[in-house]
């Protein structure tokens, strides 16, 4: 369950198994934000990574699990010297047709037709620059890489 | 979710004392600004600054807020963080609200 990146060893390498909540991933989140912090990651960056995984397992906790609050989560991602590299694994059900939906593009409609959901796949693909899904049996499996935009430690 | 409000003479201000609007607190944010908004003037500005992280629901809950408010009240936005600011950018939500950098330049515009 390692993030296909070989050649480059990561500077860090973070693992977490979360049962599949809110506010389970709230925590996960406060976690990971800290530890990259800490690790030199800068700022932005942090926080594009933290929107990310945020969207994504709000989407496994209300998708892939239906709100059931069963289920768990894994995560292990990877920092590398330009990327984050994260591989999220769960049991719930499959993305509809085995694939990732297409984002749609949000026009500037009008404010009754204004969409309350749905801006959560338009924000993952404009903050990733690698994003994979597969379905492995009974596991979703998702690979992402997240940029490292600044003061990438060389 | 706490909010703090301010009645102006046009405008009512609501401040975010929060950190964050996510989808572990979306549902109460936007039951709350329900109440908080109940015959409200014409303006009702949302002083975001002390919150520091908004996701997609979070996002939502805005603007399902900003359409219980429409026509009668318009909500508007102010002091916008950069992650926050960011948010909208990507999703041209910030195209749909009027967006003030801080919540004194919002009473006076």
């Amino acid at each position: 369950m390692v993030p296909k990146t070989p050649m480059e060893i990561p500077d860090l390498v973070l693992d977490f198994i979360i049962p599949a909540t809110n506010l389970a991933v709230r925590r996960l989140l406060h976690g990971l934000h800290l530890s990259l912090l800490s690790n030199g990651v800068a700022q932005p960056d942090v926080e594009h990574t933290e929107l990310v995984l945020a969207e994504v397992l709000n989407n496994i906790v209300e998708h892939a699990y239906a709100d059931r609050q069963r289920g768990s989560i894994t995560m292990s991602a990877h920092l590398l010297q330009h990327a984050l590299a994260v591989e999220l694994t769960d049991n719930g059900a499959p993305m509809p047709k085995n694939h990732l939906p297409v984002g749609e593009h949000i026009s500037k409609p009008a404010i009754y037709d204004l969409p309350e959901g749905g801006f959560g796949l338009q924000m993952i693909r404009a903050l990733t620059e690698k994003l994979d899904y597969e379905r492995d049996g009974e596991h979703n499996r998702l690979t992402i890489q997240i940029p490292r935009t600044q003061g990438a430690m060389c | 979710m706490k909010l703090e409000t301010m009645a102006h003479s046009d405008a009512l201000l609501i401040k975010v004392v929060e950190d964050r609007i996510d989808a572990a607190s979306c549902i109460q944010f936007k039951d709350e600004m329900q109440v908080a908004t109940v015959n409200a003037p014409a303006r009702v500005i949302l002083d975001m600054g002390q919150v520091k992280f908004l996701d997609s629901s979070g996002l939502g809950a805005v603007v399902a807020v900003m359409k219980a408010c429409a026509p009668d009240t318009q909500l508007e936005l102010a002091s916008l963080t950069p992650i926050v600011a960011k948010v909208f950018r990507l999703t041209r939500m910030d195209e749909v609200f009027a967006i003030h950098a801080s919540a004194a330049l919002a009473l006076t515009a």
